[in-house]
């Protein structure tokens, strides 16, 4: 098999001196399509931004690597050029800014680290317009404020949107799928299904297998208190539908 | 600080005045002498304000008085380098008023062919002949309490500008006044006065700005009076740009009509201290007053807003909405009072005042008041300091933004509020083009968000 795209080994984390992640092991390739599920409060939003690289979160031991890089060394905007990209469980507002001049800044940082040209507005405009068909939204979007005033259905749409826009390595989804009624989540579902492909992968975090039904995932992982208990494929999602997480945390801490 | 020094600071302004006395516009005769001297009376009674005094706690004025200013105005009036002003508008509609050292340059300015209706012209002119419309006005606006500062411009003021609209004349160009300073050697007070009056059912757009063009210290004590008469509209914006010596003491005095509107942008970008006395008076029913802010200010620069919005009729509405951004040592204040006559009901006034701060040095002092004495009103107020929000700043980078850049988009996202707010959007690309010089944010040129 190829190497992997992400490697995550042995990763312990830890919040104002409460350890979240107690030594997770992950591996996923390019073309993949990973799932973690767990309760709330296991550790899943801990685990999507130590990855994105949010300095709350001290790292106690553990090592991530991707494409051969030493993740937990880069500051978060390399880790964004190097490829990685997550969509916020809560994604911040930030009134004053256009969706449109974050999102070409955020685009020409990233051109400007692979070595390539800047874009100018037209030909910036001209390549986003078909994202925003991906995800139903019209370009008057694009002048609002970041996020501003945004339901929770556009909150989400527009972390689709932008990580169409930015076409990472790997995406990482976080509770993506909360909140959303059933058209949102379609929409929601079939821009992230419209986007797989052989040089991708995606880990999509949920709490419900909802969002499996239209993201079918190859692989799926419970994690309960800060370990993957256990993994297997798209089954293990139906399973936990059906027992819940009961099973697994009976088990912690014996 | 001591008395002799109170008193050697008197000295040195009682020796200006009687220099000057006897040879001010308008003369010894004149209606506006005995103003003038009523003015000067009260200025030696209460001296230079101290930390002592309530209205004067955070701002320290000691330093100041003792630097031995000389009037701007015994300087001779040479021709203007006009490459010094910051101050084009990509606006070429603008009629521009040219005020140096407190004078009005007659050749600098483009007051050859005004609109119907529309006078400008220097104030010492306007003085001197008995105006009717300035004898009707000047000195009614500067407030319930006039600053000492006030005083001392109305006492020995010479010139500045005379704006007067006709009853129902709407002026589709907008009008800047630049104030800047030349020729200085020794450190000058500058005192230019202006006064604006728009009769009932008229409209303007006026920018006052503030340009230091010369390197030395000078203090420009400035006075400002703006009468907006029932149903007259004025779209109002300030930009202070003085020089990082400098200082500015100002007084600006806002009087509004029976259904009249003003909205007031007041862009600060500071100079060694900049203190500007605002009042508002919603005198008739029915007016509307907006007062939009935006402080951005870096090194050890200090600017003192004191605002004063006075409620003394029926069904009005003010609006203070007061940002700033602080970097390095500077230091903010803001004190503002909504004071809602007897009577007044209905009144419905809000005031906000939000400060970022970019360092551990940089200071705010923020001081919201309510002043009611009326029962049917809806009165608010509320103020926040505080750093840029860590979250947003980690959002802006997981999608690629450096730290630098990231930074530097939040604070100009502060800041934008205001700007996206403002009707005359030449002014707003200047201000923006300075903000991105300020927060020395290259990538942010041409932003337009
Ligand atoms: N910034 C934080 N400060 C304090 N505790 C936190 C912080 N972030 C997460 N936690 C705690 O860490 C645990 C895991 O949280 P989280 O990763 O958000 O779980 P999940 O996303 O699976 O619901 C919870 O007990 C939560 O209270
Ligand atoms: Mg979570």
């Amino acid at each position: 098999m190829s190497n992997p795209l992400l490697e995550i080994r042995d990763l312990h984390a830890r919040v104002e001196g409460h350890e979240i992640l107690k030594g997770i092991n992950l591996t996923i390739h390019s073309g993949e399509v990973h799932s973690i599920m767990g309760p709330n409060g296991s550790g899943k939003s801990t685990l999507a931004q130590v990855l994105a690289g949010r300095e709350t979160y001290e790292v106690t031991a553990g090592e991530v690597w991707m494409e051969g890089k030493n993740l937990l060394e880069l500051d978060p905007e390399e880790r964004a050029c190097v490829g990685l990209f997550l969509a916020f469980q809560y994604p911040v507002e930030i009134p004053g800014v256009s969706t449109q001049y974050f999102l070409k800044a955020a685009v020409n940082a990233v051109r400007k680290y692979r070595g390539q040209d800047e874009l100018d507005a037209v030909d910036f405009l001209e390549r986003i317009k078909e994202k925003l068909a991906l995800v139903d939204m019209d370009e008057r979007f694009l002048n609002r404020a970041l996020n501003e005033g945004f339901s929770g259905g556009e909150k989400k749409r527009n972390e689709v949107f932008q990580m169409a826009v930015l076409e990472p390595r790997l995406a990482v989804l976080d509770e993506t799928d909360s909140g959303l009624d059933i058209d949102a989540l379609r929409i929601v579902a079939d821009g992230v299904n419209r986007l797989r492909g052989a040089d991708r992968a995606f880990l999509v975090i949920t709490h419900y297998q909802r969002l499996l039904n239209y993201i079918v995932p190859d692989f799926v992982h419970v994690l309960i208190d800060g370990r993957i208990v256990r993994s297997g494929g798209k089954e293990l999602a139906l399973e936990l539908e059906q027992h819940g997480y009961a099973n697994y945390e009976a088990g912690v801490g014996v | 600080m001591n008395m002799a020094t109170v008193e050697q600071q008197l000295d040195h302004y009682q020796a200006l005045y009687q220099r000057r006395a006897g040879q001010l516009t308008g003369g010894q005769q004149n209606w506006f002498s005995a103003v003038r001297q009523a003015a000067w009376v009260r200025f030696e009674q209460e001296g230079w304000p101290t930390t002592q005094h309530e209205q004067w706690r955070f701002t320290r004025l000691q330093d100041l008085a003792a630097i031995p200013f000389q009037l701007a105005v015994e300087q001779p009036q040479q021709p203007l380098d006009q490459s010094r002003l910051r101050s084009t508008l990509s606006d070429s509609a603008v009629l521009r008023v040219v005020v140096v050292n407190g004078r009005l340059h007659a050749d600098a300015s483009t007051l050859d062919r005004l609109p119907r209706g529309l006078r400008i012209g220097s104030l010492g002119a306007a003085l001197q002949s008995s105006d009717p419309v300035v004898q009707a006005h000047l000195h009614h606006y500067l407030g319930r309490f006039p600053s000492p500062l006030a005083q001392l411009n109305t006492a020995l003021f010479e010139d500045g500008v005379f704006i007067h609209l006709a009853a129902g004349q709407v002026i589709e160009q907008p009008i800047q006044i630049i104030y800047c300073q030349q020729g200085a050697k020794q450190p000058l007070l500058i005192q230019p006065r202006t006064l604006v009056v728009l009769e009932a059912n008229s409209q303007l757009r006026l920018m006052e700005h503030f340009v230091g063009t010369s390197e030395t210290v000078y203090l420009n004590n400035v006075v400002t009076e703006v009468v907006v008469a029932d149903l007259a509209v004025l779209d109002y914006y300030r930009l202070v740009q003085e020089n990082e010596a400098a200082y500015q003491l100002s007084t600006l005095g806002l009087h509004q009509g029976r259904n009249s509107t003003i909205t007031a942008t007041l862009l600060n970008l500071g100079g060694r201290l900049v203190r500007n006395d605002l009042s508002a008076t919603l005198a008739g029913e029915g007016a509307d007053c907006v007062l939009n802010g935006l402080t951005v200010l870096h090194n050890r620069q200090h600017t003192d807003h004191h605002l004063w919005v006075e409620h003394t009729q029926p069904h009005c509405h003010s609006w203070e909405y007061f940002k700033g951004v602080y970097d390095d040592h500077a230091h903010g204040v803001f004190a503002g009072c909504i004071h809602v006559y007897p009577g007044a009901q209905k009144t419905d006034a809000k005031q906000t005042n939000m400060n970022l701060l970019l360092s551990d040095q940089a200071l705010v002092d923020s001081k919201p008041q309510l002043e009611i004495f009326a029962d049917d009103v809806k009165c608010t107020h509320g103020a926040t300091i505080g750093q840029i929000d860590p979250e947003a700043l980690f959002y802006l980078r997981s999608r690629g933004l450096s730290e630098v850049q990231a930074r530097h988009l939040l604070v100009f996202a502060f800041a934008n509020e205001i700007l996206q707010q403002m009707k005359w959007r030449a002014v707003a690309v200047l201000v923006e083009r300075e903000l991105v010089q300020r927060l020395q944010a290259p990538e942010l040129a041409g932003v337009e968000m």
